[in-house]
Formats: structure tokens, sequence, C-alpha cells
């Protein structure tokens, strides 16, 4: 039992942070967020040289061979400056999925994954879906796919669809559109975090199944269990980032001839904030350290609890930030409240903590 | 980073088991098992018979008898003694005095006091409150006056916890009036036996008698009972303080706890069905759980800093959110079993034992320990207390 981070660990942390640190300063982030494509494809190339998107495959396949931990600190660094690139889906997403698909078919999209030539997303999500898995509508047919997916992560954009489908015998598979393909409709948005995501609307778009790997449910269950892990090292950097500013904030504003910050009534709220975030930083190393167990069950229950933490922890810090910094709080000009969407748009994903209650309860809690 | 305990940590965990097993008196398990504090005697038995195999004082040193352990063995050993359950060895000496001695106090200290701390041949009580200084225990009035032979003492400490059982109290107190009120306070070793010290009880809501008020009449303590420097007393309260937050949390029992309650849910019928089945009782154990879970990783965290070499000599503000957290958690408990419990946590039983029990064994405590374990985020610095050290500790407000 460590909770502690070796050398490289810290450095991949460190230059993650300081790469952030200058090229997506808030101000930054907000010229990122108006170009078209909703982010900057050159931040994109930057963290490929980095090398973050090797981190998740084996060195044989030409990565680094991070662990979950690492994905866990990308994510917390990611969290802490509100990135908007579906970094999510290149690191964590797509790595999972691929594992359905034969060894060409991984070799094929690896490579150009590592490059940061090719940005992946996921269409997964429907309309009527129940319990994120059961009732897809989505159908392929003679190497085709028809079916809505919604909340497409950069829909629009990506280079590669993921997309999660059901075969002619009724069986989840798992499926590759390029960007362009035909009969693919999107309808996009912007999102309330200021992202962008799309409906995407498949009608006869040919498609490529990932076969000749691990079954496909088996590789959707470690790409959600990866994608809610990391959601959660994100949402404790943004807490952790929120927490700063606020702090900052009540140090110099001053009212009664006095800061804020030194009135008890705020400190104490403040305190409790960071309360809930140091068990939300516990949370998301339990999530790292499990999200890739061999038990299925035990996994999804660890990760049900940790989310649910985590749904709790953002609520309160965020809107604790946003009453500790009062009317400036509200605007869109202060960062504070991007970090507040942020979070907010993270309760939400992977699950809600209703899902995960569900999920906990039915098991009757975490086995002792 | 890695959660997983290795093969060694698990066989380890079956040492202390079996160790437990065999050893642990039935009469002792059972009592515990029913939500009674350990009695004088069992926690003495058990911590003698711990200290048979030099586990009595798992975070002390090899060479003042500790038995060596990584801090994850200390954790499995804590939650293994905690699930059986067995008594904690008694904390006054082993996890507050006795580090103090170890960090700050002379050789002959050491010698004199350590091995009968782990041994429990001496009892000891903590004597830091008095009636005017609680939140504010810097303010503390108790004296000490030096006659060129002996430290003469006077005054009130309070809220004691089983200073009727006690040998010897550590006690803060004041040697100076001069300069920042924290400045002039010492860390003095007390024989409870001296003439002048008195013990009065204080009975607590729950009709338990757990703490007393100590009084001081011109009470010798000589010369070398003084530990560390003269007027360097609060440094060494600090350092105690951190250490007391640390262990507050007690996982492993509260883990046992909630095992149990589960049981007890599932053969509780509750209109017309287990208890178990209704799902608002469901959600309040399961958020019980997660915030167990949550809290465990906290303090396995911390515990890991600790063996990566953190500064121990320092209080880490981290023992504040594991103190805040810690009491939330013990005190949730007891508020599911009184719920658990119904109408049936109602009858009071006293001490001559008048025959009130209508519902299972483990409804007679179930009120009590609610109403006692309120003092858990009260004592050690309340929760308000510790949010002030996180303001100025971690966030420099």
């Amino acid at each position: 039992m460590n909770f502690e981070l070796n050398d490289e660990q810290r450095m991949l942390s460190e230059s993650l942070s300081r790469f952030l640190a200058d090229r997506y300063a808030f101000d930054k982030r907000q010229k990122f967020v108006a170009m078209p494509t909703g982010f900057d494809r050159a931040i994109w190339q930057g963290y490929a040289d980095m090398g973050l998107f090797a981190l998740p495959f084996s060195e044989e396949e030409g990565g680094i061979g991070g662990t979950a931990a690492e994905t866990m600190l990308v994510a917390e660094a990611m969290g802490s400056a509100i990135t908007v690139e579906p970094w999510l889906e290149a690191i964590a997403i797509a790595p999972a999925l691929l594992k359905a698909g034969s060894a060409e078919q991984q070799a094929g999209v690896i490579e150009g994954l590592i490059a940061g030539e090719i940005v992946p997303t996921w269409a997964h999500l429907e309309t009527g879906m129940i319990d994120r898995g059961e009732g897809i509508q989505t159908q392929e047919n003679g190497g085709k796919l028809s079916g809505t997916k919604t909340v497409v992560s950069y829909g629009e954009e990506a280079d590669l669809i993921f997309v999660t489908a059901l075969d002619a015998s009724g069986a989840t598979g798992l499926y590759m559109v390029r960007k362009g393909a035909g009969g693919m409709e999107a309808r996009s948005y912007r999102t309330q975090d200021e992202q962008r995501a799309s409906e995407l609307t498949f009608d006869g778009t040919p498609a490529e199944k990932l076969a000749g790997g691990i079954p496909a449910d088996v590789a959707i269950g470690m790409a959600e269990s990866k994608a809610l892990a990391a959601s959660i090292g994100e949402a404790l950097g943004a807490m952790e980032k929120a927490i700063d500013l606020t702090v900052a904030y009540i140090k110099e504003r001053e009212q009664f001839g006095r800061p804020i910050g030194t009135f008890q009534a705020l400190q104490h709220i403040a305190a409790q904030a960071v309360v809930e975030k140091e068990q939300v930083k516990s949370m998301a190393m339990y999530a790292a350290l499990m999200c890739e167990d061999e038990d299925v069950t035990t996994r999804d229950l660890a990760l049900s609890t940790a989310k649910v933490k985590m749904c709790d922890a953002s609520r309160y810090v965020g809107q604790m930030a946003i009453q500790l910094h009062g009317g400036v709080g509200m605007t869109m000009e202060y960062a504070i409240g991007h970090y507040f969407k942020r979070l907010t748009m993270l309760e939400i994903a992977w699950g809600d903590r209703d899902f995960h209650m569900d999920r906990l309860c039915e098991a009757g809690g975490l086995a002792a | 980073m890695d959660l997983k305990f290795t093969p060694e940590e698990e066989a380890f965990r079956q040492e202390v088991r079996d160790f437990i097993d065999a050893n642990l008196p039935d009469e002792t398990r059972e009592y515990m098992k029913l939500g009674n504090p350990p009695t004088k005697e069992m926690t003495i038995q058990w911590q003698r018979m711990l200290n048979t195999k030099g586990w009595a004082t798992p975070r002390w040193p090899a060479e003042w008898g500790g038995p060596g352990w990584s801090v994850t063995q200390v954790y499995i050993f804590q939650q293994e003694n905690q699930s059986a359950p067995a008594p904690d060895p008694l904390g006054f000496g082993v996890n507050m005095v006795g580090p103090v001695i170890i960090q700050f106090g002379n050789d002959e200290q050491k010698k004199r006091f350590l091995p009968r701390i782990a041994n429990l041949d001496d009892w000891w009580c903590q004597g830091f409150s008095e009636p005017g200084s609680g939140s504010d225990l810097a303010s503390l009035k108790t004296k000490a006056e030096f006659d060129g032979e002996n430290w003469i003492v006077n005054g009130q400490k309070t809220w004691t916890t089983l200073a009727q059982h006690a040998d010897w109290i550590f006690a803060l107190v004041r040697t100076s009036n001069e300069g920042k009120k924290q400045e002039g306070i010492s860390f003095l070793l007390i024989d409870m036996k001296s003439p002048g010290v008195t013990v009065h009880p204080i009975q607590t809501m729950d009709g338990g008698h757990e703490i007393n008020s100590v009084f001081f009449d011109n009470v010798k303590v000589p010369a070398e009972n003084m530990v560390g420097e003269v007027n360097k007393g609060w440094t060494y309260a600090k350092f105690l303080l951190g250490n007391e937050r640390l262990g507050a949390p007690r996982v492993g029992a509260s883990q046992a706890k909630l095992k149990e309650l589960k049981e007890i849910a599932q053969k509780r019928i509750v209109r017309g069905k287990p208890l178990w089945d209704h799902p608002r009782f469901r959600d309040k154990f399961v958020e019980a759980q997660i915030e167990l879970k949550a809290l465990e990783m906290t303090v396995m965290r911390v515990l890991s800093g600790i063996e990566a070499g953190a500064d121990q000599s320092k209080p880490d503000p981290a023992t504040s959110v594991i103190k805040i957290k810690g009491a939330q958690m013990v005190q949730r408990m007891t508020e599911l079993y009184v719920e658990a419990a119904g109408e049936q946590a109602a009858p009071w039983i006293d001490d001559e034992g008048g025959n009130a029990l209508v519902g299972p064994e483990w409804t007679v405590r179930a009120a009590p320990n609610y109403f006692n374990f309120r003092k858990s985020s009260i004592y050690g610095g309340s929760d308000q207390v510790q949010k002030g050290i996180i303001s100025k500790a971690i966030l420099g407000l």
C-alpha cells in the first residue's frame, strides 16, 4: 500500500502543469473556445509532443506504458486549467475501446493517436438509453450504421468516431466511423462548459467493426471505468483551482474596511471546501487504483463510491466558490464561474449521483 | 501508487487475526460487540497480552520497544484489533504521552516511563482542558511554581477522561505569565497519588462516568518530572494533538460497526419487511459506507506520506481533515443505530441494571452511544477549532 508518486509521475505532472501555465491561461482558453473548432489544434499537438497520448499504450505498441495513476495526474492538471479538448477520449476511452479490435486494427489507429493526428470521440449515449448501456437503438447492418447518438463530445470535429451499436444478431458491438463518412449528419452545439458536442445521426453510414480482440461489452466497461476514474481526477483539479482562486479573492476583496477573508463565517466555509476536496483527492486515487480491477463488480462498486463522493464535493466546492466571490462570481468574465460550470457537467458525466447510488444500493453496498 | 496489499502484508494480517482469535477473551469480545466501552480490567488484560508480543506500541521506534512496523502494518493491526472488537491500547499512554516522551523527554524519563506505558502498569490521563480553557486551551491557568526543589501545582483540570483509573496525569501547566500565553506553558508529569490531588466524577448525559474534574491543591511534583524545556509545553501539546487527531477516526471499528448494522437491518422487521429492504435506510447505509471509504483512503494517504518521510515533528494540517471527518463518521454511525432501534431505543438502563430490556441486546447501547459520541466533534479541538487551523495553516487566511 503506497500513495506516493514516483519521480516519473511527479515529472509528468509538473511538465504538464508548466505547459498549461504557459499556454492555457484563462484568457487564452477563452480564445480557444471561440475558435470554430472549439479548441486549438496546436494545443492538441503540444499534448502529443509531450507524450500524453502515448501514455496509455504499451512500449510494444509504441507507447509509454502508463497506468491509471498517470491518467489521474493528467486529468488533475487538465481540470485545474479547465481545458476543453477531448483528451479524455484520447488517453482513456479510445485505448480501451480499441482492445475490441484485432492487432492490425489497433496498430492502424494507435500511431495516429500517439502522434496527435487523430482526435477521437465516442458516440455512445442515446436519448432512449437506459442504465448507460441497455436500450441501444443504433443498428449495424451489412457494415452500415443507422441511428442517432446524443451529446457526442466534438462529434463534428473528431477524426475518428467510435460508435456503440447492435449488430444484426442484437449483440453489442463497437464500430469505427471516419470523419466525413457518408450518411452522417451532425447537429452541433456549444455545451454549458464551453466544449462542443453533437447529435450524430447515421443513415447507412459505412463503419468498420472492431473485431478480433476482447468482447465489445468488456471493452465498453473498461472505457467507462477509466473515463469515470479520470473524470474524478479532473474534478479534483478543478476543485483545487476553484479553492485557490476563491481564497486569493477573499484575501483581497475588502468590505467593512477589511479583507472579507478575515471573517470567520467565510473562513469556515472555505475550510469545509478543503475538507471536501481532500476527500476527493483520496477518492481520485482510490478510483485510479480500482478502475482496472479484474473483478468487474468490485471495480464498478468502488468507482460508484468515488463518484458519489465526488458529486457531493463538487457541488459544495462549486457553490461555495461562487458564493464567496459574490457578485463577480456570477459573471462570464471571471474564471470562477467556468470552474463551477465544468464541475457541474462532471457531476452528470459517466453516470450521475443517482445512477451510482442505485448501483451501490442494489448490490447491498460495498463488500465489507 | 499502489493500493493492493502485498502477500507479506496479507500474511501479516492473518498473523494478527490468528493472535487475536487465540488470545482475546470471549467475554471481552462479546461485551464490546454490544457497543460497550471496554472496562478497565479488559483494557489492561488485553494490552498486557499485546505487549507480550511487542504489539502494544505499534508506532513507537524499535529502540523503545516498538515492533518496527511499516505504516501499512500499523494500519492492518489497528483495523484487525478494532474490528475484533478488542480494546485499543490505551491512547493516553501509547499515542499521547509516550510519543511526547520519546520525542522530547530525557533518557531518565524514557527508561522510567516507557516500559510501564507499554505494559499499562501506569494508567495515564490527560490534563489539558480547564473550566475556563476549552477551545482557547492556551489560556489555561493551572499554575506550577518552582520552590527550588519541586514544582508546586495549584488549579483545576476538567473533562479528564478515565481519571478515576489513572496512576499518572500529563498536564499542561502555567509556568510563566510573561509574553504570549502559549510561551508560558510547560508539560508536567504528575503522580495521581500525590497529596493534594483529588478526582471528582462528572456524569455525562448518557449516564456514564467517563470524565472527571481533577483538582490540584499545593501538589508537589519533583523537578525531574518536567518534560523537555520549561515554557515549551505548547509545542509538545501541538505535537500530541496532531497524533491524537490522526488516531481519531478508528476506521476499523467503524467498518465492524457497519458490517454489524447490515446484519441487524437484515433481521429487523419494520413495517412488515426487513429494515434492510427499506430504500431510505439503504441509502443512508450506503452513504455511510461511502464516507467511511473516503475517510479510510484519507487516513492511508496521510500515513503513506509519513512513511515516505514527511516531517513528523510538526502537525500535518491534513490531520484536521481527518479529525473532522472521523468525528462525523463515528457520530453518523451512532445515529444509524438509534434509527435502526426505533422505539426500542427508549428504555433507560442504569448502572443498577434495572431490567428494561425490550429489544435485542444491541438496542441497549444505541441511544447512550449516540448521546455520548457528540463528544467526538468537541474533544481534541472541536470542528470549529479544526476549521480555524485549516483556514490559517492551509489557506493562509
